[in-house]
């Protein structure tokens, strides 16, 4: 035996120094594996809900509110869901570098993969509703959530401009009929709709509604909006 | 039990590969002995040559790697060789160490090292540039001043003598990026070598 033999099979001994079990590298790879196909599900989630997001953004108001396409492009973005899906798609490299062997292939094909992978998931979960399913129960429940939606928010609260968003109130017993909205700043207006037919809604229900304002408390509705 | 421990040793043979002592050893703890030796000297060197510290840090690291690679030994890859896979651990080490070590002494020559000089000069046009027989501590002074991802490519291709497909399995990057970092490694060797002349000239 040589000196450094020597030293490292007294120290295996002294040490009571034994090689970690199969298993445990096993698990170990499992749970990169999982990582990675989790990293990829969660980025088509985020994926599904900007899809959500952007496609049912009102992309035509950005006149009403004196700004340039670029400017409302800029205040529409859902930055949340563009930095989660970055994130994850980090997540996905990271695991890249500990899955055994896969050092062997392209950072730039695996990271690809898994991009590609979110957008494609994403595309199926936006198509099946799951976008918008969560991009509501997240606003409804999450007050940090309803936070990130400010935007969203401060454009529908703006009746000068024609601009009214809110949720609907009971009406008044004697008049049925009427829509009563609760704005962001908790005013409440009645709102007019000559020869209108909204879609059905429901008291507790947020909706926009582009018209104009007619006084302090009476607003006139030209067309109703899904929140 | 004894007898018993000394006839597996005797079965043990030159021959005998490392992916086999490596079954053995999970067997018999004392036969990982023969491992060890077979690759001492040569980790020792490879570790030398790319990491910027003492001979003793380099010592330390070397049984930090025989230490690790044991515990880890369920954990090496069978399509892998042996030797890339313990190269890869002094690889991961050294890294570790120069997260730990911010200050960079002087490092240390190692006899054969000159080599490096001959075998890219004969590949490249350096040796037309070069107007003297260059030595070993010349030579570490170039690799010192390259990248560490340069110097450590050189010295895996030209002074180790890995080929593609082990550099990748050591420095877990697939073979493209293997043939690039040479190239580049070699290209800044060269701009080195040079300026080097140039100053000696001056």
């Amino acid at each position: 035996m040589t000196e450094i033999s020597d030293k490292i099979i007294k120290d295996i001994k002294e040490k009571n120094i034994h090689p970690k079990p199969r298993w445990f590298f096993a698990v170990r790879n499992l749970a990169f594996w999982l990582l990675f196909i989790a990293a990829i599900f969660v980025g088509a989630l985020s994926f599904a809900v900007i899809l959500d997001v952007l496609t049912n953004h009102d992309w035509d108001i950005y006149l009403r509110m004196h700004k340039t396409f670029g400017q409302y492009i800029l205040l529409s973005l859902p930055y949340l869901w563009i930095v989660c899906l970055i994130f994850f798609a980090w997540i996905a490299y990271y695991d890249f570098v500990h899955i055994k062997g896969w050092y062997r292939h392209s950072v730039y094909l695996i990271v690809s993969i898994s991009i590609l992978g979110s957008l494609f998931l994403g595309g199926l979960l936006f198509y099946s509703g799951v976008g918008k399913k969560i991009d509501h129960a997240l606003d409804a429940r999450v007050p940090f959530y309803g936070m990130m939606n400010i935007n969203k928010r401060k454009i529908w609260c703006q009746p000068k401009e024609g601009l009214l968003g809110g949720e609907i109130m009971p009406p008044p017993l004697e008049t049925p009929e009427r829509i009563i909205i609760r704005d962001c700043h908790g005013r409440e207006w009645s709102i007019e709709r000559p020869n209108m037919k909204p879609f059905l809604m429901r008291v507790g229900d947020r909706i926009k509604i582009i018209g104009h304002e007619m006084d302090e408390m009476h607003f006139e509705a030209e067309e109703f909006r899904r929140w | 039990m004894k007898k018993k421990k000394n006839r597996e040793f005797n079965k043990i043979t030159e021959k005998t590969t490392d992916e086999e002592l490596v079954a053995k050893t999970l067997k018999n703890p004392e036969i990982y002995a023969l491992l060890v030796e077979r690759y001492e000297k040569k980790l020792l060197r490879y570790i030398m040559r790319i990491l910027s510290g003492t001979k003793e840090d380099a010592e330390d690291i070397l049984q930090d790697v025989f230490l690790s690679a044991y515990k880890n030994l369920n954990d090496f890859d069978q399509d892998l060789k042996f030797s890339s896979w313990i190269y890869r651990i002094a690889h991961n080490k050294v890294i570790s160490h120069f997260r730990k070590v911010t200050a960079r002494p002087k490092t240390m020559t190692y006899e054969g090292d000159s080599q490096l000089l001959n075998i890219l000069a004969s590949e490249e046009d350096i040796a037309k540039s070069m107007e003297k027989r260059h030595d070993a501590a010349e030579v570490r002074d170039v690799l010192d001043e390259l990248d560490e991802k340069y110097r450590e490519a050189l010295v895996l291709k030209f002074l180790e003598e890995k080929d593609y497909k082990e550099i990748s399995d050591i420095l877990e990057k697939p073979m493209g990026t293997v043939a690039t970092l040479i190239n580049r490694a070699k290209k800044q060797f060269k701009e080195k070598v040079e300026a080097k002349q140039k100053t000696e000239k001056g």
